[in-house]
């Protein structure tokens, strides 16, 4: 077992009461992408979502990568607002700091942040730590 | 300890962008409307970490 711990990454947002913009930490992994017999040359940033059931990533990662997107099976996704999503499954490999996961993604044109769930991602692992008040995540392969 | 790589300026200025980093997140390399054009931009780049900067002005709540 091998533990690799992730410190969230700063990213902006506007305080309600000041209306100022400031720094929000937010779980995010880098994740290099396999499919199709290719693999992405590029990290990208990837939100820890536990309010995810499926991995769910923009269509144009897996294009990059060969996939015929709308071949895959088509499925729906309802977000917590009710907003209904189309994607479509492949069969991917994700490469987490040396940790090979193969598992499935769902590809969605309408989906920008690339999300990884807890079926096919979290249930992968052997041990998930989130620490709130310091900012990280520790992932046990 | 997380590391803070770019100043909350600098990153208002990229916000609602498609983003490639260097692999120590402190110098942008690329930009892009989107994520297609972004990795056809840097496709024979190496070791780069690409994220989206979600808008300021909106909770990410997926």
């Amino acid at each position: 077992m091998r533990d690799v711990t992730f410190y969230y990454i700063p990213d902006i947002y506007t305080d309600i009461s000041t209306g100022k913009t400031v720094e929000i930490l937010r779980p995010k992994i880098p994740v290099r992408l396999s499919a199709n017999f290719n693999t992405s040359k590029v990290l990208i940033d990837c939100l820890f979502d536990t309010g995810s059931d499926r991995n769910l990533f923009p269509a144009d990662w897996g294009r990059s990568l060969g996939l015929k997107i709308e071949k895959g099976k088509k499925v729906k996704i309802g977000g917590i607002g009710g907003k209904e999503l189309i994607a479509y499954t492949h069969k991917v490999t994700l490469h987490i700091q040396g940790a090979k996961i193969v598992t499935e993604a769902d590809f969605s044109n309408e989906q920008n942040t690339p999300l990884l769930g807890r079926i096919g991602f979290m249930d992968k692992v052997e041990e998930i730590i989130i620490n709130e008040k310091k900012r990280y995540i520790k992932i046990s392969f | 300890m997380y590391n803070r790589f770019m100043s909350v300026k600098q990153l208002l200025k990229l916000q609602n962008k498609w983003v490639a980093f260097s692999k120590d997140r402190t110098e942008v390399v690329d930009k892009a409307s989107s994520l297609g054009k972004l990795l056809k931009k840097i496709k024979h780049q190496e070791d780069l970490v690409v994220s989206f900067i979600h808008p300021a002005d909106r909770y990410l709540s997926p």
